[in-house]
């Protein structure tokens, strides 16, 4: 791949990773950039490495080689991953864990920014900002009328909202959000592609790993192809799709 | 949420009047009306609030928390303990062997003089305080040495249960200088009043009722703000909460050392109305009893666990009265009944019961 001229303006930069356990390399030198405001899609076949990758950007793995540089300043393979989440890096996992006890707007507030000790905690009262922010996200994820609910009570879909709406709340500067569309409904999956786009843009880049292809037309975003931990293909989801190694890995063989 | 919600209200406004009531028929009716509530009454009524307090400290850590602890006996024990020193420091030379310093049983031992641990208990200013220092610190060191290894569920249980039944085997030993399988008894007075007097029985039930009261302020405090819904968060999905960037296990600390304290508090004045504190109390099945009655009550409704625990020590009188060989079978019976019928229990059903009468009213049945 090309060099790119201003690395120190990416938002993400992965620098030639490699991972491997025992032997087996889930990530092969891979190299990703991404921009700020980027919604980035990463497709590939399970074992691709899709899930190794976020596992380097949130701490949760750590790399043999190479590096990731967030916003050209910080090298995350030295941190761990409550300092990379507090760098503004948020992770959405596959399966939904909302507090299902909670209503909506609790579970909003648990997330919000705020002193997480617990004796602070004891004392801690809502500020008019905090509550302001809640309030937008509850827009966003267009959950407001049901801001009152049990999060027990909602949709699966709407679980998945209401959790990347937990991540919303710390403001992230980058989102990484695994299989959001798996077991939702068709409408569902529509809708949380609009919302995915309506959330990058400005200083927040999102990458999401999905499988579902219909959903990645929908995003209508730049696509990374990945097979074997190293990248396959990158560009639209046209030029992926019609590129011989991707139909090679996805149908051949 | 309002620290204050209705069935708080009529929680206090019925332990008020009980407590008042109670101390007032008994005090200023003659021996003779009908409306005489009998010294024993008062006494028993004082008892089972202690204990009411003590299913309010387990409830809030297990209702709220997660944390099923099975060893909260240990901590009424030794709040129980820790007063009872005082009462036995009270007695001075009014013991049987009139010894000016040392307590009975350690004239009885041969021992020539006070084990350091006994010094302070002479002074209420040391010993009351005592009460809650002793069972705090124990929790906090428990709560440090389990929770931050992030031991939970069923081992945690365990863990609790093994410390009550080490502290029981310890308090057996004479050598321990707590009085041995006789414990601590015979007291006295309590600053300057007789123990027997009725207006100082009266004064220990309003006092256990006042206890009861704060305590429950206590818990709704801890538990309607954002304190509450991190700990609720961390007994539903603690691994969740980790990754919000909370610390469970200081939620944890600060809940079962308050919860702890209380738990002290109860058995401090439970121990001048009964007149006794054995190492019996801190027999494990003592520990189970108090989930049972959360259990009972509602687990999660505070109201609910303290109502529980009146109940079923009121069953336990009346029985242990009627049948005393029934009561062990009947309160295992109480807990499977209560698993299979009322997972709720008592308190915890009413919101379901509500709506299922709500749906029927408007036609959905």
């Amino acid at each position: 791949m090309a060099e790119h001229p201003a690395i120190s303006t990416a938002a993400l930069y992965l620098d030639g990773i490699t991972v491997s356990f025992d032997g087996f390399r889930a990530l092969n030198r891979l190299s990703l950039y991404l921009e700020p405001g980027e919604l980035r899609a990463v497709i590939g076949p399970n074992g691709a490495g899709k899930s190794t990758m976020m596992d380097v950007v949130t701490g949760k793995t750590q790399p043999d080689e190479g590096q990731v540089l967030l916003h050209g300043r910080h090298d995350l393979t030295r941190l761990d991953e409550a300092a990379i989440a507090g760098l503004g890096v948020g992770r959405k996992f596959q399966r939904p864990t909302v507090f299902e006890a909670h209503s909506v707007f609790e579970n909003l507030e648990l997330a919000c920014r705020a002193d997480r000790r617990a004796r602070r905690t004891l004392f801690a009262r809502l500020s008019g900002e905090q509550r302001e922010r809640i309030d937008e996200v509850l827009d966003l994820i267009a959950l407001r009328e049901r801001a009152g609910d049990r999060a027990g009570l909602l949709s699966h879909g709407q679980k998945q909202w209401l959790e990347i709406g937990m991540l919303l709340v710390q403001d992230p500067s980058i989102l990484l959000i695994d299989e959001p569309a798996a077991g939702m409904t068709d409408a569902e999956t529509m809708r949380t592609a609009r919302l995915l786009k309506r959330i990058a843009g400005g200083e927040r880049s999102v990458i999401v790993v999905e499988h579902d292809m219909e959903f990645v037309r929908a995003l209508d975003c730049r696509v990374t192809a990945l097979h074997e931990g190293a990248m396959l293909a990158e560009g639209t989801l046209d030029a992926v799709s019609a590129n011989d190694a991707v139909i090679e890995v996805y149908l051949g063989r | 949420m309002r620290l204050l919600d209705l069935k708080g209200r009529i929680f206090l406004a019925a332990l008020a009047v009980l407590a008042a009531g109670a101390a007032l028929l008994n005090l200023a009716l003659p021996e003779s009306a009908a409306l005489h509530v009998p010294n024993y009454a008062v006494g028993l009524i004082g008892k089972y609030l202690c204990f009411a307090l003590l299913a309010l400290s387990v409830d809030l850590v297990w209702g709220f928390a997660g944390i099923l602890s099975l060893g909260h006996g240990a901590f009424f024990a030794l709040g129980g303990y820790a007063m009872g020193m005082h009462l036995m420091r009270q007695i001075g030379e009014r013991g049987v062997y009139g010894h000016p310093e040392l307590p009975d049983f350690m004239v009885f031992l041969d021992w020539k003089e006070l084990p350091w641990y006994w010094h302070g208990f002479d002074s209420a200013w040391f010993a009351l305080p005592m009460c809650l220092v002793v069972p705090g610190a124990l929790a906090f060191l428990f709560g440090w040495l389990t929770f931050r290894s992030r031991v939970t569920g069923v081992y945690l249980s365990i863990i609790s249960q093994a410390m009550t039944f080490a502290l029981m085997l310890a308090f057996f030993r004479n050598d321990m200088g707590f009085g041995g399988n006789n414990g601590l008894t015979d007291f006295k007075d309590l600053f300057g009043l007789d123990l027997k007097d009725a207006g100082m029985r009266a004064g220990l039930l309003l006092a256990s009722a006042a206890a009861l009261a704060g305590g429950y302020l206590l818990c709704r405090w801890m538990t309607v703000g954002k304190f509450g819904r991190v700990l609720v968060a961390v007994r539903d999905a603690e691994q969740r909460t980790r990754f919000l960037g909370y610390r469970p296990e200081h939620y944890k600390i600060l809940a079962f050392t308050v919860s702890a304290m209380m738990a002290g508090v109860a058995g401090a004045l439970y121990v001048p109305q009964v007149g006794i504190i054995n190492p019996g109390e801190f027999s494990p099945a003592n520990s189970i009893e108090i989930v049972i009655w959360v259990a009972v009550g509602g687990r999660g409704t505070l109201v609910g666990a303290a109502l529980g625990a009146v109940l079923v020590n009121y069953a336990k009188s009346f029985l242990t009265g009627a049948a005393p060989e029934m009561w062990l079978f009947v309160l295992g019976g109480l807990f499977v009944a209560v698993t299979l019928f009322v997972p709720k229990g008592i308190l915890g059903e009413i919101p379901g019961l509500r709506a299922r009468w709500r749906e029927r009213r408007d036609g959905h049945g």
